[in-house]
């Protein structure tokens, strides 16, 4: 589904991505840890499609087609769903109207009509209740006010109402507690099915223990420079990441 | 400074001056005629200012006084104007104007004991308790050119006057149509609104031009006198063509535990210069000044205010928003004044701007004069961009950059509109910005 490869980016003439190679395909959890600086959020921006990162070599196909041609939201009408690590404040939009009109940009985008009122009410109560969120929460003002876990509750019930064939979860705040990461995991896993998948960008292995991955890349300097299965995040866990770059640095001698 | 042109729209008005006199020669004026000439004087001890006076320094007078404007009626008059496209006829009374003479036609006005709404003229000449007690008596004509304009050449207005512990059952909308498909126009309309003692009233003004034809110089002069323990919630909506221009002037007093709230809509027009003045004339006065602009093309909106506090224990609130686009200018001046007495005054003040074009300026300045120690009063101006990271998070979730920009300018604005508190009014003006920011 997502296959990038020799990918370069760069911000403010900073090299950050020197060569990333990933295949992600459909029914997948992939999860990407690194040490602070290698690349992880740059990653993510660049897969979203934020204008301050310059690609500057490689490519990256979404279902065979140039990700990295299309405007940010083509690439979420196409199916990609970012879920920022800082999501942003919007007073005076609420939740509901918000979603209501991703989905009506999207459909739009397909050349169909606007959502029936009455059908997104459904999906929507449909949603809340599968990922056990408070129907109340549905009129408040985006963002406004959140704690970080119903920040949390918000991104993941947009995932579930836009239903994205990749979701890339950038989860690197070192500030999130337990309740909230259980909260993104819960939804993840609710969600999964063989036909979409995931990438979970993440600083820490405790939320590996909640969403299970099946392959798991250690991002170093800008490069993958190590891939397992979940095993490898407990080592990461108990020995830190010194072993990855020693032998990183062992290799380039 | 004197401007060197052909054609000076001072000669011109002190002409036209004679000329609305002899119309009025047949009317019997209750001892008012008088004022109109008061305002003649006024005129012409004055100059139109220029930037280098303080109070305009952001907004040049130039283009619009070198124009020619003349009073005329509109062909439109003995037409009746399809009133409910502008308003909804079965829930508000309503009184209608064209090139500043009155609609009889397109009018509905409420009958019954404790409430008068009328044209002005038939005001004067019925010599209602509030035109003898009221008139004229809060507009201070000297320091202010256009205030002398409107009392040398008005021709009529809106009079309102509401019994004490009188609440009136619907509101009050007022419709200012000009027509210049005859030539460049001017209209000068004088409102006077007397309030009793416990009464309640909302008041509706709604700007509109049946043609862009030619250019138009509308002067406003209202004043409010809003009784002791009464509420009046008053409304414009400022909603002219292009080459339509208009300077406005309210001066309100408020007595001892009344609430007034006034709500100025610039959604377009060519020069709109708006100013209040509130007197805090007592306690525990609540008075509150809500505004929001919209600014596109080459509008040139300029608000500017006065928050008179005298007397202790009262609460101003002043709140203002614009969105600036095209090549557009807007200016904000709001002051708010706390003498010695005012002890225990609250006074709010903020102006928010988004700039949504290179091209368009805003000038913003509070001013704060406080000489009592026990109050608190805070102002706070913004200017600023739309947010770059909340565009993105949207394009993020599959809304594309215009729809994504309109609805955080629709947020934006979002607080204003919650402070209104007529319902019509504000679905009225959801509306209105809806189109406008497709436009901006």
């Amino acid at each position: 589904m997502l296959s990038i490869k020799n990918l370069h980016a760069s911000v403010e003439d900073l090299s950050i991505l020197k060569g990333i190679n990933l295949e992600v395909k459909p029914g997948e959890i992939h999860a990407i840890m690194g040490p602070n600086g290698s690349g992880k959020s740059t990653l993510a921006s660049v897969l979203a499609g934020k204008e301050d990162y310059e690609v500057t070599e490689g490519s990256v196909l979404f279902d065979g087609v140039d990700l990295l041609d299309m405007e940010p939201e083509d690439r979420a009408r196409e199916g990609m769903f970012l879920a920022f690590q800082y999501p942003i404040e919007i007073p005076g939009v609420s939740i509901n109207n918000f979603i209501k009109t991703a989905i009506n940009e999207k459909r739009k985008h397909f050349g169909q009509g606007d959502i029936k009122a009455v059908d997104f009410l459904k999906k929507i109560k449909e949603k809340m209740s599968l990922l056990e969120i408070n129907p109340q929460f549905l009129g408040r003002s985006l963002n406004q006010g959140f704690s970080g876990g119903e920040k949390k509750r918000n991104e993941i019930l947009q995932m579930a109402m836009l239903e994205p064939k990749l979701s890339v979860l950038d989860e690197t705040d070192s500030g999130l507690d337990i309740d909230a990461l259980k909260i993104v995991a819960n939804g993840v896993n609710k969600l999964k099915t063989k036909d979409n998948a995931t990438i979970v960008i993440t600083h820490y292995q405790r939320l590996l223990d909640h969403i299970v991955p099946d392959f798991v890349h250690v991002l170093y300097n800008g490069r993958i420079v190590k891939s397992g299965d979940k095993s490898l995040a407990f080592e990461l866990e108990k020995n830190g990441y010194d072993w990855i770059k020693e032998e990183v640095e062992t290799a380039a001698v | 400074m004197n401007v060197e042109t052909t054609f000076d729209l001072k000669d011109k008005l002190v002409e036209d001056f004679f000329r609305l006199e002899e119309k009025r020669k047949s009317l019997n004026l209750n001892g008012q005629s008088a004022y109109w000439t008061k305002g003649i004087d006024a005129f012409k001890k004055q100059q139109f200012p220029t930037t280098k006076n303080e109070d305009w320094k952001y907004t040049n007078l130039k283009p619009y006084i070198e124009r020619d404007y003349s009073n005329y009626p509109s062909s439109a008059l003995d037409k009746k104007i399809n009133v409910s496209d502008y308003i909804s006829s079965e829930e508000v009374y309503y009184i209608t104007f064209v090139n500043g003479e009155w609609s009889e036609v397109n009018t509905k006005l409420p009958e019954g004991e404790g409430v008068v709404v009328s044209n002005l003229m038939f005001a004067i000449e019925t010599e209602y308790k509030g035109v003898k007690n009221h008139f004229g008596k809060y507009l201070s004509l000297d320091d202010n050119i256009f205030s002398a304009i409107n009392a040398a050449s008005f021709t009529d207005g809106l009079f309102v006057e509401v019994a004490d512990g009188v609440v009136l059952d619907k509101p009050i909308v007022c419709l200012y149509f000009s027509d210049s498909s005859q030539g460049n126009l001017t209209a000068n309309y004088r409102n006077l609104f007397v309030v009793g003692e416990n009464a309640q009233v909302k008041i509706l003004e709604y700007n509109y031009s049946l043609n862009n034809a030619n250019y138009v110089l509308n002067t406003f002069a209202t004043e409010v006198c809003v009784g002791k323990s009464a509420n009046v919630d008053y409304y414009k909506f400022q909603l002219d063509e292009s080459k339509v221009s208009q300077v406005n002037q309210v001066e309100g007093k408020q007595g001892q535990s009344s609430v007034f709230t006034t709500n100025t809509f610039t959604l377009s027009g060519d020069l709109v210069r708006n100013e209040v003045n509130i007197l805090l004339d007592g306690e525990h006065i609540e008075s509150f000044l809500n505004g929001l602009y919209l600014t596109d093309g080459k509008m040139l909106v300029d608000n500017r205010s006065l928050m008179d506090h005298v007397q202790p224990n009262c609460m101003s609130d002043e709140f203002y928003k614009g969105i600036i686009g095209g090549q557009s200018r807007a200016v904000f001046n709001g002051k708010i004044m706390v003498h010695q007495e005012a002890q225990k005054t609250n006074a709010f003040q903020s102006n928010k701007n988004i700039l949504v074009s290179d091209d368009a300026t805003i000038n913003t300045k509070p001013q704060l004069e406080i000489f009592a120690d026990d109050v608190r009063c805070t102002h706070g101006a913004t200017i600023g961009q739309i947010d770059k990271d909340a565009l993105f998070y949207m394009q993020a979730r599959g809304i594309g950059k215009d729809v994504a920009r309109k609805l955080l300018l629709k947020s934006f604005a979002a607080d204003v509109v919650e402070r209104v508190q007529l319902d019509f009014a504000k679905d009225f003006l959801i509306d209105l910005i809806e189109k406008k920011l497709d436009q901006i």
